[in-house]
């Protein structure tokens, strides 16, 4: 009876224990209340982005990214192909779009924000048995009324699509003859540049209030 | 296995689950902030011109739990914020002025005891901030301009977030969370 009631324990103490650590995670997808911008609606222009790869299509996968990633966050998206049309009506090179000041462009685009973004890295590399992908750059959001930083990211993802829970050498073999005729059909790098655009985004701080549930009673260290 | 080894395994899982609960996953090491100096010799000027009377209350310390476990306990985050937003307006050529009469910690306060106690006849305007988040990598910070009535006259909520970026400058955070503040043309535009 005895030696039942301590098994009953023990597993109780186990589920209660493993399900604590599965239900805390250790990130969360949710915006932080403190991260709410308290206004909206914010108009955000997507400056088309700067390219130091040579993949001239890296760019306008990222920006595509981001501009649906901002919108699907409630900000309204002045588009990269918008700012295209803008420099050419004002006569400024594309190249020389980034040295104007993000007040300026606010002003003519009547946006609240400017998105920056400068690709680095955009590459795939065919190994034996092996695909790795890796994308990788900076985003800044600058506030077009003060000229003031309100984001600053640096991303940088990889993906390598080698499987580690192949069958032999045969599965193996299998595995990378899928893996590369996956490869040419479909653009590996503009996938995880896709993806990449979405995650960058969605670390942005969030347009409006915080929902009730996630804004917790201040708190002060006196009280 | 015994019947006192299960039930001790049992506890010790529920333990560690418990600190993984209080510690977090992840690992850090403490922010303090060395003593602010204005940056806007590197970021730009902000001219405010004024001929009001310009008090700044002290910042009302609403720092969450989440950035108060980051922070160093000697570091005083509240003080640290008071001091730079008035470091700030003095070089944009505002001489702000600590109130005589003493605040509540929050907004609501504020108003309550500036509607109360505020010489009404003055040209005057109150500026009061709650800091909710405050390490080196990011600074939200909510602002609110009042008049001497106590009517809310402007207000805003600054935020920077550096997210992998190695900056040179410490104090970029800081300056760029104020700036969105005494920047904003609104804020100005009350202080004409």
């Amino acid at each position: 009876m005895k030696t039942k009631y301590f098994a009953q324990n023990f597993f109780i103490g186990i589920t209660v224990g493993v399900s604590l650590i599965l239900t805390q995670g250790c990130a969360t997808n949710k915006t932080p209340w403190y991260s709410y911008f308290q206004r909206a609606p914010i108009r955000v222009v997507v400056m088309p982005s700067g390219n130091k790869t040579e993949h001239p299509d890296a760019p306008v996968i990222f920006n595509k990214a981001c501009e649906e990633a901002l919108t699907k966050n409630n900000f309204v998206v002045i588009s990269a192909d918008k700012v295209v049309t803008y420099a050419s009506s004002r006569g400024v090179l594309l190249s020389n779009l980034s040295k104007l000041k993000a007040s300026e462009i606010g002003k003519d685009l009547k946006a609240d924000m400017v998105l920056y973004s400068e690709i680095d890295t955009w590459e795939s590399k065919y190994v034996v048995l092996n695909t790795k992908v890796h994308v990788a750059g900076t985003s800044r959001m600058i506030e077009t009324t003060t000229d003031a930083v309100v984001w600053h990211y640096k991303w940088d993802f990889q993906k390598d699509s080698s499987n580690g829970n192949n069958n032999g050498i045969l599965g193996l073999l299998i595995s990378a003859a899928v893996d590369a005729v996956v490869n040419s059909a479909v653009d590996a790098c503009g996938n995880l540049g896709n993806e990449a655009g979405g995650q960058t985004v969605n670390t942005l701080p969030t347009p409006g209030f915080a929902p009730d549930g996630l804004r917790p009673l201040p708190q002060h260290p006196a009280g | 296995m015994n019947t006192n080894s299960l039930h001790f395994h049992g506890f010790t899982l529920v333990l560690s689950a418990i600190v993984l609960l209080s510690g977090g996953c992840a690992t850090t090491s403490k922010y303090s902030a060395e003593r602010y100096k204005p940056a806007q010799d590197r970021y730009g000027a902000i001219s405010l011109h004024t001929a009001k009377k310009f008090y700044l209350c002290p910042t009302i310390d609403s720092v969450v739990p989440e950035c108060r476990k980051l922070l160093d306990p000697s570091f005083t985050p509240w003080t640290y914020a008071t001091d730079a937003i008035e470091q700030e307006l003095k070089v944009s050529s505002v001489n702000p002025i600590r109130p005589e009469f003493t605040f509540g910690p929050s907004f609501d306060s504020i108003k309550q005891v500036i509607a109360e106690k505020a010489n009404k006849s003055e040209n005057a305007v109150y500026l009061g901030t709650e800091l909710l988040w405050l390490t080196g990598s990011q600074w939200t910070i909510d602002a609110k301009l009042y008049a001497p009535t106590g009517d809310l006259l402007f207000e805003k909520r600054g935020i920077c977030i550096v997210l992998g970026v190695t900056t040179n400058d410490a104090q970029e955070v800081t300056h760029m969370a104020i700036r969105q503040i005494i920047a904003d043309p609104k804020f100005e535009q009350v202080l004409q």
